[in-house]
């Protein structure tokens, strides 16, 4: 059981975190944590059972935001969108081999962010 | 001819000439013979013919002669040495062939064509020596080339890493500004932050063109201010249009980053300032029409400039957009004509 107004956000830089914060917040959303790492990101999923978890690629520690989001997906089943300024081949095929539910690349408007996460309430009613 | 005659050529003849059996045991010889290897007739007669020749020639015969005499009886042109008692080999050429049982020798004298193999020895050894050492050249050389690939691959790792770093840090800034925003109520307090925000993100959108370069360096500006305008589109109101025509030209971070803060700026003071009805349209063109030239122009469809001369007011975007243009060497003019036109000349980047 998900809570459809809980949002995680995974991001290593505070001040990232804090601007994704207000997206979410202006959305009438809760924000239940924010997290650098990949073991904190899971350890707050766990917890909170959060609908939607905004996941950037970059995390302090060895484990990235594919390894968090795998964990996750096993252990809570949260939405994941992809936060990554990178456009390597090789993180695309990656993030798309973890059944990401949207992938979003830096910089990130408001604008993107508001129309993922609608779309993603809209598609899945009864979390 | 008389038979007699034969027999005078072989008396006199300047070659060696021999009659064997087909072991190669001598029977008969010619004076040349006698010349030859030092041994009077009846020392030859009766010798096997390898025991004429000094301890290397005989390997030599072994290895090339003997299975052919055995076989088909007769070899070609076999250089030997014969041991001439008087201590000094001499250089022979060998021609056998064979008639029935018989074998019929020549021994032709042959110090040149000595001389010569071992000077082909010689430029043979010469040859390989060399060609070693080409090789090993050959290997440090290609080592270099891979160090040399490896480093520069390394280096653009760097550099991509240093434009993905610096992205980030711009919308560092993107976020202070946000956050900052959220705290102040006055609207021209919140539109200077806007505005702040819109030129931070179009130097941001250089690094992320930046990042997708091939060779790091040059990019687009098509692209770039495609990116830009629609992101711009996003910040204005659904009324208002905003149309970019853009020609293919590779630019560098030095062009682009003023070119981007140009178009920036003169699109939103026409976003601010034109529709006052908040209708229109907004169209941004950037062409090469000759040869190292570039130009820009932004145009409204708007009420144009409030100043009745029709001279822009003076404010903190027109200095940056005076200052841009110096910056790259252009020219900049604005036209009223159904909305303000601004028209910027520029000599095209070095870039290519």
């Amino acid at each position: 059981m998900l809570h459809r107004d809980r949002v995680l956000i995974v991001d290593d830089e505070f001040i990232i975190a804090q601007t994704l914060c207000v997206y979410v917040e202006d959305l009438g959303l809760t924000v239940c944590g924010t997290a650098a790492s990949a073991d904190e990101a899971v350890a707050l999923a766990v917890d909170q059972r959060p609908f939607i978890v905004l996941m950037d690629m970059r995390l302090q520690g060895d484990r990235d935001g594919v390894d968090a989001s795998q964990e996750i997906h096993e252990r809570v089943g949260s939405k994941v969108v992809f936060i990554t300024g990178s456009r390597e081949p090789a993180t695309l095929a990656r993030i798309e081999g973890d059944h990401p539910s949207a992938v979003l690349f830096k910089p990130i408007s408001e604008g993107q962010l508001v129309a993922v996460i609608r779309r993603l309430l809209e598609e899945d009613p009864g979390a | 001819m008389s038979p007699g005659d034969g027999e005078s050529l072989a008396l006199t003849a300047p070659v060696g000439l021999f009659e064997a059996d087909r072991d190669m045991i001598l029977r008969l010889v010619n004076p040349a013979m006698t010349a030859m290897t030092g041994r009077a007739p009846s020392d030859l007669a009766g010798r096997f013919f390898r025991d004429l020749l000094t301890r290397s020639s005989q390997l030599i015969y072994a290895l090339k002669a003997e299975h052919a005499l055995v076989g088909a009886g007769s070899v070609q042109e076999i250089l030997l040495e014969l041991a001439h008692t008087d201590g000094r080999p001499r250089p022979v050429l060998l021609t056998v062939s064979a008639d029935g049982d018989t074998r019929r020798g020549v021994l032709f004298a042959a110090p040149e064509r000595r001389a010569y193999e071992l000077e082909l020895v010689a430029a043979r050894q010469t040859m390989l020596q060399s060609l070693k050492a080409l090789e090993s050249a050959n290997e440090k050389l290609e080592q270099l080339v891979a160090d040399r690939t490896a480093a520069l691959a390394q280096r653009d790792l760097l550099l991509r890493e240093v434009y993905h770093r610096v992205k980030n840090n711009l919308q560092v800034v993107d976020g202070l500004l946000l956050l900052q925003s959220r705290k102040l109520a006055d609207p021209a307090a919140l539109a200077a932050i806007e505005g702040l925000r819109k030129r931070v993100y179009a130097i941001g959108l250089v690094h992320h063109q930046l990042m997708g370069s091939a060779n790091l360096k040059t990019f687009d500006v098509g692209a770039f201010l495609r990116d830009l305008v629609a992101h711009l589109q996003k910040g204005a109101p659904e009324s208002i249009a905003l149309r970019i025509d853009a020609a293919p030209l590779n630019v560098d971070l030095d062009f682009a980053v003023p070119l981007g803060l140009l178009v920036t700026e003169l699109t939103t003071n026409a976003l601010k300032h034109a529709f006052p009805s908040g209708a229109g349209e907004v169209r941004v063109v950037l062409e090469a029409p000759a040869e190292g030239e570039v130009v820009l122009r932004i145009a409204d469809n708007g009420v144009g400039f409030s100043d009745a001369t029709g001279t822009p007011t003076p404010s903190l975007g027109l200095t940056i957009v005076n200052g841009l243009v110096r910056q790259l060497h252009g020219r900049i003019r604005a036209v009223q004509d159904n909305g303000v036109a601004w028209e910027a000349r520029f000599p095209a980047p070095d870039a290519a």
